[in-house]
Formats: C-alpha cells, structure tokens, sequence
C-alpha cells in the first residue's frame, strides 16, 4: 500500500524583539495521539450503544488524568473534540500550567509522542506569554487538499532563554453529561458546560529552539484533508 | 491531516472474487469540512456555513437559520441504528450509480442512491451487518497502529437482492447530525437526522454487481505517526 500522501505540516517561527524573523523550521509533524484517535472512535457512537456493548474509552487529558468514557463513565459520549476558544474551559484546567486550547510549548523531549498527553514539562505562561489561539474559520480549498491552519504565538517575557523542545496541539473535548449547551434529542438547548483539555497531536523540535528574552515564537500547523 | 483509501470487491454467488479494485481516496467533502470547521466553535459564536445532506437537501450550522444544527457535534457518529430505533439507515458506506463530476463537492454518493438501507426499494441489502455485534461488525472498536499511522477502517458488505445488475460508479462514507427545524424559547422541535457525506469516490471504472453477488467495500482513514 502507498504511503500517505497527505499529513500535518508544523512551522516554527522565532522573531527577535524587534520583528524579525531569525529562524524558520518546517518540519512534517511526527504524531496524531493516541488519544485523538481513541476520541474520534468513541465520538461514532451513542451513549446507548457504548454501554449495550460494554466498552470502555480510556483518554488521557492534559495533565494525564484518565477519563473513562462509558456508561457510568466521567463520560458517557463524545460530543465535541475539537474545541478551540478559551471560554467553557472545565475548572480544573483553569488554573493549570496552560488553561486554554492552542499550541502549547514543552521544555522537554517526549519519550514517544504518540502516546504523550500534550507537550514534556509545559512552559508556563508567565514565561511564554501566549497569543489567542488562530484557528480555521472558513474553508480553504487548495491544490493539496484542504487546508486547515492553526497558529498561536509566544512571546519570552522572562530574563533568560527558554529552550522549547516538544509541542502539542491542544482541543477542548467535552460529552454527556457535561457537554455546554447544544441541542439534544431529549432535552433542548441546556446551559453552559465544560470542556476538558486533551492533546491530539504532539511533536518532537529536533533541535530544539531557544527563544531569548523579548523574542516571540510561532507555531503554525497546517493540515490537509485529502482531495 | 487525514489520507484515505478505499477497496472494493465484488464476488460471485460461490463466493469467487470477481472483481477488486483499490486506491486513494480523492475527496473529504466540503460539506464535511465545514462542519468540521464549525465544531471549533462554542454556541454563542458558532458561523452559518450551508450544508447539503445526502440528497441535496439543505441545514445549516449555527443557530441563525433553519433547519441548523448548532455547533455540529459528532460530526463521526455512524451509530444510525442506535439513534433512531425504527431508522432503515444502515452505516457508513453508501454506492450510487454514477460517477460524480467533482466528488470534493459531490453531497453523497451520485446517479441512484442502491446501498443505503434496509427496504424492498433497493436493490442492495446489508450483509453479515450485526446490529447486536460491538459496531455492528463494520469496523474495529478502537484505533489500530499501523505503518501509516493511526488506523480507522469500516467495511460494509452489500448482497445484491434484485433480479438485476446494479452499477456501482461511486461511494460515499456518511455520517449523520440532527437539525432542529424551529424551535421557540426552551423547547425545540422538528428533529430531523440529516446523513452527510464525509468522503465522496468515483470509482475509476464502474462496476457491475450481478443478482445474488456481494459487493464489499472499505474505507481506511489515516492520522500519520
């Protein structure tokens, strides 16, 4: 069978404190997580139907605690799995070491990425101060497919380097019964829920990147769907 | 982000395999980007995009026209039996008859819809489709880990139950959301479940599946590793 000729593209952009660009990396990204693909499989089915067959989904958010997805389960389904605002942001999340989708900045090396749980040792905020997260808003038909641009920018407002070594593209996922409001079958238009935070794509930086004090860094991934 | 492949087979009424054919997938529609792209989104903020389903008929994401689905959720669900008790769908991989002129466009499967569901009006019937077997036996329960990356591959077998050849010239993989069709303060109503097609194929020659043969037919979707 060929090889996939389609994939994720993650750009590296590091500008000085004046706005120039000093480096650039473009570099295939390595790695969908295991638990983006264990997501997307739960997301196929009821609630009804994860409990009548007896399966349990086992994720992993953020800060590697599991979430059980079955009957009875933290979850009981898979509504929504690529969330990407700051709002509805579960509790928990928001007074992590980063409390919002985006790209986020690892210091360290992941050992396998795939199975990682979002970037190694994440780079706190108040060392790289984060942009909003830019996500695709409309879409964007090219030559290689469809494309879908995610970007968000870091800035060093610290006094020394900071080594970037691993990122992670970082969505909200949420199901019954926490999901936010959306229209159910059963029960109209509920109120606001949570959103928990999950990596569903995490990479290696060979090397790594070092951003002095005052520079900024830009993640970019580019993914395209084939056409 | 995703590559896709398919394989179709059709074999005789002693189960000799007549026909094979494989090959990149060429279309993630973009009706399923669309909605892919509104699932970013919470409630208060989520864009209109127009969406067609299957048949052409329209909805929308949002909440500003009708009939509309919100913030789309589950933009992967296949579980039609379970969803709808009394639904014919049956998942997740439909055949029409014709090749379609631009399939990244195309809203299903093109020319007659004849594997979609159960019923005496199509010429195709679902086989060894399990209702009571883990995701109904088209697929695998959780992601496998292959040379390609993360694996997701549904495959469904259709028997051809009519006294006629049927022509299978495309294929769509279909998902489907629920859309609300009004709704007052609070309460919604006029649920309608709206099957969208995720990827559209033409087959790059058709095939024909005599009476009493079975055609079988797969999609593999990759996340690379």
């Amino acid at each position: 069978m060929p090889k996939s000729k389609v994939g994720v593209t993650l750009r590296i952009e590091v500008r000085d404190d004046k706005g120039r660009v000093v480096k650039v990396i473009e570099t295939p990204s390595r790695s969908f997580t295991q638990n983006f693909a264990t997501l997307l499989f739960a997301s196929m089915w009821t609630e009804d139907s994860i409990s009548d067959w007896n399966i349990t989904y086992t994720v992993y958010d953020v800060m590697g605690s599991p979430i059980y997805i079955a009957g009875g389960g933290f979850l009981y389904d898979v509504l929504f799995l690529f969330y990407s605002e700051p709002q509805y942001i579960a509790p928990p999340y928001q007074s992590y070491i980063i409390y919002m989708p985006g790209i986020w900045p690892g210091a360290a090396f992941c050992p396998d990425p795939k199975y990682a749980y979002g970037p190694c040792s994440p780079i706190s905020t108040s060392v790289l101060s984060p942009t909003l997260f830019s996500f695709p808003s409309s879409p964007v038909y090219t030559a290689s497919g469809w494309q879908m641009a995610y970007s968000q920018t870091w800035t060093n407002v610290t006094s020394t380097p900071v080594i970037v070594s691993s990122v992670a593209l970082v969505f909200g996922v949420t199901g019954d019964p926490i999901a936010p409001g959306y229209l159910s079958l059963n029960f109209g238009t509920l109120g606001p829920g949570y959103y928990i935070l999950y990596a569903a794509i995490v990479d290696n930086i060979t090397p790594a990147v070092v951003i002095d004090s005052g520079y900024s860094v830009t993640f970019t991934y580019t993914l395209l769907y084939a056409v | 982000m995703l590559a896709a492949r398919y394989r179709v087979e059709v074999r005789d009424r002693d189960g000799k395999l007549v026909t094979v054919i494989e090959g990149d997938s060429k279309s993630f529609t973009m009706n399923f980007i669309k909605l892919l792209i509104a699932s970013h989104y919470n409630q208060n903020d989520v864009p209109t995009f127009t969406i067609y389903n299957v048949i052409g008929n329209v909805f929308y994401t949002g909440n500003i026209q009708t009939p509309y689905v919100g913030v789309p959720r589950q933009i992967f669900f296949i579980d039609f039996p379970h969803f709808y008790l009394s639904s014919s769908l049956v998942p997740a991989i439909w055949l029409g008859t014709s090749s379609c002129a631009n399939p990244a466009l195309a809203n299903g499967p093109c020319g007659s819809l004849v594997a979609c569901c159960h019923g005496s009006q199509f010429p195709f019937s679902p086989y060894n489709f399990s209702s009571s077997a883990p995701c109904y036996g088209i697929m695998s329960c959780s992601p496998s880990l292959t040379e390609e990356g993360w694996a997701i591959t549904i495959t469904n077998q259709w028997l051809n139950t009519s006294h006629s050849p049927v022509t299978v010239a495309s294929m769509a993989l279909v998902s489907g959301i629920v859309a609300i069709s009004s709704a007052t303060a609070g309460e919604v109503s006029g649920e309608v479940f709206e099957p969208y097609a995720i990827i559209v194929d033409s087959l790059p020659s058709p095939v024909t599946v005599w009476p009493g043969f079975l055609i079988t037919v797969s999609y593999t979707i990759y996340f690379p590793v």
